[in-house]
C-alpha cells in the first residue's frame, strides 16, 4: 500500500490508520459465489465466450428479491420515526409486492427462455447455412485442388 | 499554393471525448494564430451530434506545405491518410490501451488496440515530430526506440468548466446525501467494478446515505456497462446511478453535488476529469497508474496497492474529518494554479516551430 496526501507520503500514518479502520468490514459482499459473480464475465476468452457466461448469469438473476431488508435512515427523531413509517408501509404493502414480484418473475423468466430458443434457432441456422456453403464450394471446385 | 494549413486526424470523433476536446482545442489556437485549420475523422467513427466540427476523411486533402498533426491512440482508416499525407507529419501520442483488457468485453476493439500497437513504430518512423500528452506516454516511446517525444500534456480550458449546472440534473440528487462521483468512458481499463466495490462497503458500513454516481458514455464497451449493472445489482446497491454521457452542462451539475471524486482506473495516459474535479473543488482520490501522477502533481489523495475496504475508509475519511479535506482542497488549489497559468498558445505554437505567430 502506498497514500499520498497533498504530496506527502501519508502511508505510515493515514495508510496504517485505514488498514485499521477496514477491519470492520466483515462477511462477503456478493450473495454469489465468486463462478456466479457478474465478475466472472471478466474471466470470458472471447464474445462467444462472454454470450455463454452472461446467458447463465442472467438466468441465475430472473428473480425480483422481495426478502426483507434493512431499512436506512437518517439520524435524530425524525429520521428515526420515518424509519419507522417505512418499515411498518413495507409490512403493509407486502402482499402486494409479492403479487407483483410474482407476475414479473414469471415475464422475466420468459424472456430469458425466448432468447435461448432464438439462440438455438440461430445457432441450427448457421450450422445448417455453413454446411451448405461447405457443399455448394465442393460442387463448384470438384476436382480442381487434386488435379493442380 | 495556399497560405500553410495545419489539419489535425483523429480516429473518431464525439462531443466528450478527449481527444476530440484537445483537436478543437488545439484548432482554436490554431485559427486564432491565423492558420486555416480543420479536423477529419473516418466518417462512420464521427457522432451525429458533433458531426458540424468534424470533416470526413474523404475530404482530407493537405498541400505539401501544410502541417497535420495526426491524434494517435488506436488503429483506424486515419492511419492510411496520415501516411499517405504530402504534409509535414506530427503525431501526438494519446497511448493505446493494452488490448487485453478489452478482450473479454470486445474483440474487435481489441483487435484495433493490438493492431495499434503493431503500427505504432511505423507511424512513428514517419513522422517529423513526435508529441506526447504525457512523461508517461513519452517514455514509453522512448522504450519503442523514439527518445525524443517531447511532452505536451492535455490542454485543461477553465472556460468550459465554468458553466451554469444543469438543473434538471440538480434536482435529480436534491436529497442530501453523500455522492462519490466518478467522470470518463466506461472501459474496462478503468476498472470501475473496484470503485463500486469500495462504494458497497462505504455504503454498508460507513455512510448508508451515499451515491455513486458513474458518468459517461458507454458506447466504447456495452458488454462491460452490462456487466457492471449487474455486479452494482448484485450487491444490492439501488444508489449507484449510471449517469452514461453528458453535456458540459450536466457535468458542472456533477460536479457541484458531488463530496468525492473519485477513480480506480488501471490504465491511464492522462486523465483529464482529474483536473476538472480539483478545479470545480471537489476532494479527489485517484490510483496512482501511467500518467495520473503527472495529472494530479503533488495535489489530492494518490494510492497504490488499496483494498477495497480500505478505499472505503478513505472516502470516509474524505467526507466526515474536514481538516484532512481541507489539506486536500488547498493541494488542489495550488495544483490548478500551476494549470492555469501554464502559456498554452505560446507552448503549443512553439512546438510546431511557429512562433513568430505567438500574440505578443
Amino acid at each position: 500500500m502506498r497514500i499520498l496526501v497533498a504530496g506527502k507520503d501519508e502511508t505510515k500514518t493515514i495508510g496504517s490508520e485505514l488498514t485499521r479502520r477496514a477491519a470492520r468490514h466483515q462477511g462477503p459482499l456478493s450473495p454469489w459465489a465468486p463462478s456466479d459473480s457478474a465478475l466472472s464475465l471478466k474471466a470470458s476468452r472471447d464474445m462467444s465466450d462472454y454470450l455463454d457466461r452472461f446467458g447463465k448469469l442472467m438466468r441465475l438473476r430472473y428473480a425480483l428479491c422481495t426478502d426483507s431488508f434493512s431499512i436506512s435512515g437518517k439520524p435524530g427523531v425524525s429520521g428515526s420515526l420515518l424509519k419507522k413509517v417505512k418499515a411498518f408501509l413495507w409490512k403493509l404493502l407486502r402482499y402486494q409486492h409479492d403479487r407483483m414480484a410474482h407476475q414479473q418473475n414469471a415475464i422475466n423468466e420468459l424472456v430469458i427462455s425466448a432468447q435461448d430458443f432464438q439462440n438455438v434457432l440461430i445457432s441450427k441456422n448457421l450450422t445448417d447455412l455453413e454446411q451448405r456453403i461447405k457443399t455448394l464450394e465442393a460442387q463448384s471446385h470438384p476436382t480442381n485442388l487434386k488435379v493442380l | 499554393m495556399n497560405a500553410p494549413a495545419i489539419h489535425q486526424l483523429v480516429a473518431g470523433f464525439a462531443t466528450g471525448d478527449a481527444i476530440s476536446h484537445e483537436a478543437l482545442a488545439l484548432q482554436d489556437i490554431c485559427r486564432k494564430a491565423g492558420f486555416a485549420s480543420e479536423i477529419y475523422a473516418p466518417a462512420d467513427r464521427i457522432a451525429t451530434d458533433a458531426s458540424h466540427a468534424c470533416h470526413v476523411l474523404a475530404d482530407f486533402q493537405p498541400q505539401a506545405n501544410d502541417t497535420v498533426i495526426f491524434h494517435y491512440s488506436i488503429t483506424s482508416p486515419a492511419t492510411a491518410a496520415f501516411r499517405s499525407s504530402p504534409a509535414r507529419k506530427i503525431v501526438i501520442y494519446h497511448n493505446i490501451t493494452p488490448p487485453e483488457f478489452f478482450t473479454p468485453f470486445d474483440a474487435s476493439i481489441a483487435g484495433q488496440l493490438t493492431e495499434a500497437r503493431h503500427e505504432l513504430k511505423d507511424i512513428l518512423s514517419q513522422a517529423t515530430d513526435i508529441w506526447a500528452d504525457s512523461a508517461f506516454n513519452a517514455a514509453e516511446l522512448g522504450e519503442l526506440g523514439f527518445p525524443n517525444a517531447k511532452v505536451f500534456p492535455l490542454l485543461f480550458r477553465p472556460n468550459e468548466q465554468d458553466i451554469p449546472p444543469d438543473p434538471t440534473v440538480l434536482a435529480k440528487f436534491t436529497v442530501p446525501m453523500k455522492n462519490i462521483l466518478f467522470v470518463g468512458r466506461i472501459a474496462p481499463n478503468k476498472c470501475i467494478e473496484e470503485l463500486i466495490t469500495a462504494f458497497a462497503w462505504f455504503h454498508r458500513n460507513i455512510e448508508p446515505q451515499s451515491r455513486l454516481l458513474i458518468v459517461g458514455s458507454d458506447r466504447s464497451a456495452p458488454t462491460y456497462y452490462a456487466m457492471l449493472k449487474m455486479y452494482a445489482a448484485e450487491l444490492g446497491l439501488d444508489t449507484v446511478f449510471f449517469e452514461r454521457f453528458a453535456s458540459s452542462s450536466g457535468l458542472s451539475a456533477y460536479y457541484q453535488v458531488a463530496d468525492i471524486f473519485a477513480t480506480t482506473s488501471q490504465h491511464e495516459g492522462y486523465c483529464l476529469p482529474l483536473v476538472e474535479a480539483m478545479y470545480k473543488n471537489v476532494p479527489v482520490v485517484s490510483r496512482r497508474v501511467g500518467g495520473t501522477p503527472e495529472a494530479m502533481g503533488n495535489a489530492g489523495v494518490q494510492f497504490e496497492d488499496l483494498k477495497a475496504e480500505e478505499l472505503a475508509e478513505l472516502f470516509g475519511l474524505l467526507c466526515f474529518d474536514p481538516s484532512f479535506k481541507q489539506t486536500v482542497i488547498e493541494s488542489q488549489h495550488e495544483r490548478i494554479k500551476t494549470l492555469l497559468v501554464r502559456p498554452v498558445n505560446e507552448e503549443f505554437l512553439g512546438l510546431l516551430g511557429h512562433s513568430q505567430f505567438v500574440p505578443k
